[in-house]
């Protein structure tokens, strides 16, 4: 078997797994709060930039989970480097290697102080 | 630039070297930023030396003293350390690809950056606890200012201070995400790249020193998914 592996906050951890990994293959709902405050400008984004609007939402909703200020979620939108496109491609790269089986398993162990 | 008369000492082998050192207590070996031709150094007491950006790939480390070294970006491809003593040592951005640190001492070096792919740390447990500290550093990063230098860590300083901030916490879980075997390369560094954009896009920090392994035996425990 091979394996990727890092540590991080618990929180952060659970958060990225829940959008990332744990979505792949089933209906994803972002939080209430992304769906009131960012549904429509992703829609948008969604339809200009022909990106696919779950992986979008997946991002976003990470974002807003991980309690990013709005004001700083919000420039992912206004700048035009491409980085929230491509977190939402790299979003989608994952779910694919999910569903293709290259992504076999994944876990989280909890460590303590 | 290293020191000509250093690297000349070091070109007659492990034996005259450390030789050399016992002679010369005082001297810090400066060996940076060069082709290190010698690859049999096994035993070798670079203990202190400056190795920043040096070129060891492949070499024989084997139980080298190699405590509070500066091998910073220091190319370690593929080099054995086994039983190497390495504590305190500098390992930023080296590239440890494939090398093998079989219980190497690795207490309090910093690994930020560093390229672990296929290294072997099996036996190493200090390097999952420093990789795991540099982690909370990292986010505790303009939170705090925390002197690594300290012997006497305190970690409830840190928890105090992490614990202010909105989503981090000194809580900490490690991913380990399970790819097939074989695995495309293509596929690794696809994957590795998604799992550092999408969890940097939080943290301004890329992920310090993920540890990817291949083959390893499967082990119980966790939480699975998938």
């Amino acid at each position: 078997m091979n394996r990727i592996s890092f540590s991080g906050s618990s929180e952060v951890i659970r958060d990225f797994v829940d959008r990332f990994l744990e979505s792949a293959g089933t209906r994803f709902d972002p939080l209430q709060e992304t769906i009131d405050k960012y549904r429509d400008t992703l829609l948008e984004i969604a339809s200009q930039k022909r990106i696919d609007l779950r992986q979008l939402e997946k991002v976003v909703d990470f974002l807003v989970a991980c309690d990013m200020p709005e004001d700083e979620i919000e420039r992912f939108f206004s700048s035009n480097d491409g980085r929230l496109e491509n977190l939402a491609c790299d979003a989608g790269i994952l779910e694919s290697y999910i569903e293709d089986g290259t992504i076999e398993n994944f876990s989280i162990l909890d460590e303590s102080l | 630039m290293a020191d000509q008369e250093h690297k000349a000492v070091l070109d007659g082998g492990v034996a005259a070297w450390n030789k050399w050192r016992q002679e010369n207590p005082g001297a810090r070996p400066d060996l940076s930023f060069s082709n290190i031709k010698v690859r049999r150094l096994a035993g070798i007491n670079l203990r202190g030396a400056d190795l920043r950006g040096a070129m060891l790939p492949g070499a024989d480390l084997r139980g080298a003293n190699l405590e509070n070294t500066d091998l910073t970006g220091a190319d370690l491809m593929e080099a054995d350390l086994r039983n190497a003593w390495l504590g305190g040592a500098d390992l930023r951005r080296a590239n440890m690809m494939g090398a093998d640190l079989r219980k190497a001492d690795l207490t309090g070096v910093n690994l930020e950056d560093a390229i672990l792919y296929r290294a072997d740390l099996e036996g190493s447990e200090c390097a999952a606890n420093a990789l795991w500290l540099q982690t909370l550093l990292n986010f505790a990063n303009g939170l705090i200012s925390i002197d690594c230098g300290e012997e006497a860590f305190d970690f409830d300083d840190l928890e105090g201070a992490l614990i202010r901030s909105s989503h981090v916490s000194t809580k900490t879980s490690r991913l380990q995400v399970d790819l097939a075997d074989p695995v495309s390369v293509r596929a690794s560094q696809e994957i590795l790249g998604a799992l550092n954009r999408l969890y940097g896009a939080v943290s301004d920090q890329d992920l310090p020193g993920p540890i990817i392994q291949i083959g390893v035996p499967d082990r119980p425990g966790g939480r699975a998914g998938v």
